[in-house]
């Protein structure tokens, strides 16, 4: 017995011990922002930091500002600016683009920025040959003529190449970077904690699961950011977040959830930014390998008519949404804004429904996840929508993994879907949801085939003819809007709450969840 | 008691082979595809069938799991296919957070719970033995969310003494890695500050997580107590003169922990695993926050070295658990009936 005892004592001795320093706190166990620090509570801690491998927005929010790329988006908008590159062109038809790159960058070890180093990211990204590597499937080679000069060809013509320049996956690394190769890996181990660019920043600390920390480039080319430490900490619990961001103990919060958004915009202390977003939220009608029914034309158009538009945003984004109009989201080029849209009208999704000449139609699953919070409820609203005109819907909630197994197989009537485009471009929405070569997860999840609209897709795809790539597009948007693959729902409005002394932050819906840290100050 | 060490040890490898078989087999059963949630949502065909290829995931099953046993046995316990990083390295990282965050709250438990227990069942219906049972009521009644939640309002929102999540201070840095208990590596290297935070940090997920189980010990102790005073033993000691100290420890006591250990034993075990909701409303870096994530995106080689290594925790702990019992029952030390 005293055997037992003993090192139970011994144990509660320590934790009274500890107790006691504990209840007689030496200074304030949290942290206060200093005026050149910026910290942001995120929700979740994130995979890896390679950008030749994670295809996670929220390892993008630290590996942006750290990385630097031959073209950058200009301010809010999706058009491009020079970003290592100063200038480039294209010839051969589109299928030749060559970059030239400014001089005086440099990677924080004080390596030069040049050609060979743009190469060699190019090159890697193509050889890990991960998710970022299927937005540069058209790269045939990359060369590097000198070194100032970047030659990219691509296997055919393809339009919306530069675009794919701006996104994360096209980050300049050091060629360094082999020098921490483990088993031929290319320096992913490494990467996927550190980070090596010429960006304005580079990650100082990463406490596995705790926070994330940014200190600025001491190597960085541009002007100096007021901002010179960010620290991302990982704060799973919404209300935590909350009560954080409410005592000033963190300058922004990405976790709160919406309705908790709504009583904090009384506070003086606190902005709530909202912002139209490129995230859609839509339903698959599986055309190619749902059920039957789904072949027909008018009943594809009764379900569109079937949805209360309205009341789907108001229960399930709190009225904080738009209503899309067609494939291509508000603040994309190639939207366009006289496109017909789809209202509430049971009476004509009933007639449109008996016009099909289908039957009683069979009941159809609609397949969806936890993935997005709103799905579940947004789930019922839809089963409610469609049972008012004659069309019963079976539930069918799966895990976020075997749904997606299911979609890229074509085993559903029905689902769920959300989509945000990588690059800034219509291709992103038009190419990949219409294209009937692209069936399943690659991005056609109605399985829908169209020959008219993959002709004028795919022309649209490799014109360097903006104006005439926008005709296009739109031309194919009315025929995928009367003949209608996807209900069109509603695209998500971002919003983002931060202390009020919290300065320059511009939101561009390309980079969503990623801050302009170099621009960024408190008051 | 050296057989039973043995015995269990033995149990640990048949364990161990049947859980890496049956995690592996239904990891791969599942519908899902792991090269299809690393590609993103928006990956071809080809680009997906690439990464399969770099996984190995289109070589027959039998080799894969040779192939990963061959590892195993040679203590590579892979690489996770989401983080890249090696699986022991990650398990290194968030073990010890969840061991520390448990541990502590079980030695809580216990401290505050078997005097509780105790003065319950021998002052019974005292107004001890009220107090006890509410107290104890109400944790088993209170979700730990909840409570977690009203100690954050009340500690770290209103009042401002503690910390509301995380394991450090992001300012600080953790202490040099011996044991990755941040309260024992922090005092070993010199790292004072860094212990001073952390254990202001453990004190609102201790306290959640503890009221739980000392709700349990106090349960369970004070009806095993109860039952135990009762017997002829007992009655005997009493008469026999010895002290009422003597009688409850040495008569009463000894014998109603068996079973109490018995299932603190297993709500260890099971902890060790993730106490997930207290991890989640205090920003814990714990084992449940990592094998939640890994199962969301069927980071196998994550999943199979947390299989493992928790079912090599359940079975030490077990082992512990008896070796325990065998102390305080002579009658299993014996190795009679019990």
């Amino acid at each position: 017995m005293r055997r037992i005892l003993i090192p139970v004592a011994a144990v509660a001795v320590m934790a009274s011990a500890a107790g006691c320093t504990a209840t007689n706190p030496q200074g304030s166990g949290t942290q206060t922002s200093a005026s050149h620090t910026l910290t942001v509570d995120v929700a979740s801690d994130i995979d890896t930091l390679d950008p030749a491998v994670t295809i996670d927005n929220a390892s993008w929010k630290i590996t942006y500002p750290c990385y630097e790329r031959l073209v950058d988006y200009k301010g809010s908008s999706t058009q491009l600016q020079p970003g290592l590159a100063k200038s480039w062109s294209s010839s051969d038809g589109g299928k030749v683009w060559t970059f030239h790159l400014v001089s005086g960058h440099k990677f924080t070890d004080g390596t030069p920025v040049d050609a060979d180093a743009v190469k060699f990211s190019f090159d890697r990204l193509l050889k890990i040959n991960q998710g970022p590597a299927g937005s540069f499937a058209e790269v045939s080679s990359v060369e590097a003529p000198d070194p100032t000069t970047v030659k990219f060809t691509l296997k055919s013509p393809f339009a919306p190449f530069p675009s794919t320049l701006a996104t994360n996956y096209a980050s300049i690394v050091d060629p360094k970077v082999m020098s921490h190769q483990q088993n031929g890996d290319m320096g992913q181990a490494y990467l996927a904690s550190h980070t090596m660019g010429s960006g304005p920043y580079e990650l100082k600390s990463r406490v596995k699961g705790q926070s994330l920390t940014l200190v600025t480039n001491p190597t960085y080319s541009g002007s100096k950011p007021q901002i010179t430490k960010a620290v991302f900490q990982i704060v799973s619990d919404p209300s935590a977040q909350r009560l954080q961001l409410e005592k000033g103990d963190v300058d922004v919060a990405e976790g709160i959830t919406i309705d908790q958004l709504k009583s904090l915009e009384g506070e003086s202390s606190i902005t709530v930014l909202k912002k139209p977003s490129l995230l859609v939220d839509y339903i698959y009608l599986n055309v190619g390998k749902g059920n039957p029914v789904l072949k027909n034309t008018k009943v594809r158009q009764a379900i569109s008519y079937a949805i209360d538009y309205k009341g789907l945003i108001d229960a399930t984004q709190q009225g904080q949404a738009v209503q899309m109009r067609g494939p291509i989201p508000q603040g994309m080029w190639g939207h366009d804004n006289s496109l017909m849209q789809y209202n509430y009208d049971p009476a004509k999704a009933k007639q449109l429904l008996s016009e099909a000449h289908v039957g009683k139609v069979p009941p159809l699953t609609l397949l969806y996840s936890d993935h997005e919070a709103w799905w579940p409820t947004e789930a019922l609203a839809i089963q409610a929508n469609l049972k008012k005109i004659g069309i019963p819907v079976k539930l069918s909630k799966v895990e976020y993994a075997t749904e997606r197994a299911l979609l890229d197989k074509g085993q559903f009537d029905l689902s769920l879907g959300v989509w945000s485009p990588d690059y800034a471009d219509p291709y992103m929405f038009m190419n990949f949801w219409f294209d009937s070569n692209n069936g399943g997860l690659a991005g056609n999840r109605a399985f829908y085939s169209n020959p008219q609209v993959d002709q004028l897709i795919r022309q649209a795809a490799v014109s360097t003819d903006q104006s005439q790539r926008e005709q296009l597009y739109q031309q194919a948007q009315k025929i995928v809007v009367q003949d209608p693959p996807y209900v069109y729902l509603y695209q998500t409005q971002y919003m983002l709450p931060m202390r009020s002394d919290v300065l320059g932050f511009v939101f561009n819906p390309m980079l969503q969840g990623i801050y302009n840290l170099s621009q960024m100050s408190k008051a | 008691m050296l057989k039973v060490v043995w015995q269990r040890l033995l149990m640990l490898v048949l364990v161990l082979a049947c859980v890496s078989i049956a995690t592996f087999l239904m990891a791969r059963v599942v519908p899902g595809d792991p090269a299809q949630v690393i590609a993103g949502p928006h990956a071809s065909h080809a680009t997906v069938e690439a990464i399969r290829h770099q996984l190995g995931m289109d070589r027959p099953i039998l080799v894969q799991y040779a192939d990963y046993m061959n590892g195993l046995l040679h203590g590579d316990l892979g690489t996770s296919i989401t983080t890249r990083h090696p699986v022991s390295d990650d398990l290194l990282a968030y073990f010890p957070a969840t061991l520390e965050l448990v541990f502590y709250a079980f030695v809580v438990a216990l401290v505050v719970g078997i005097p509780l227990a105790i003065l319950a069942a021998v002052k019974r219906n005292s107004i001890f033995d009220y107090a006890a049972r509410i107290v104890s009521l109400a944790g088993l009644s209170m979700p730990t969310f909840w409570f977690g939640l009203v100690l954050i309002l009340v500690l770290y929102g209103k009042l401002g003494v503690l910390p509301s999540s995380g394991r450090l201070s992001s300012s600080l840095p953790p202490p040099p890695h011996i044991t990755g208990l941040y309260t024992v590596d922090g005092p070993l290297t010199g790292y004072w500050a860094t212990f001073v935070d952390s254990v202001k940090h453990l004190i609102l997920p201790v306290v959640a997580l503890a009221y739980v189980q000392l709700a349990i010990v106090v349960r369970q102790l004070r009806a095993s107590m109860i039952s135990v005073l009762a017997t002829d033993y007992v009655r005997t000691a009493r008469a026999a003169g010895l002290s009422e100290w003597t009688v409850i420890t040495r008569f009463g006591l000894r014998n109603a922990l068996v079973p109490v250990l018995t299932i603190v034993g297993i709500s260890f075990g099971a902890l060790l695993g993730g106490a997930v909701v207290t991890e989640t409303v205090f920003g814990w870096p714990g084992m449940g926050n990592y094998v939640v994530q890994s199962i969301e995106s069927l980071d196998f080689p994550a999943i199979m070295g947390f299989t493992i290594v928790i079912a090599t925790a359940y079975v030490l702990i077990n082992l512990v658990v008896d070796l325990i019992n065998i102390a305080l029952n002579p009658e299993i030390r014996r190795g009679g009936g019990s």
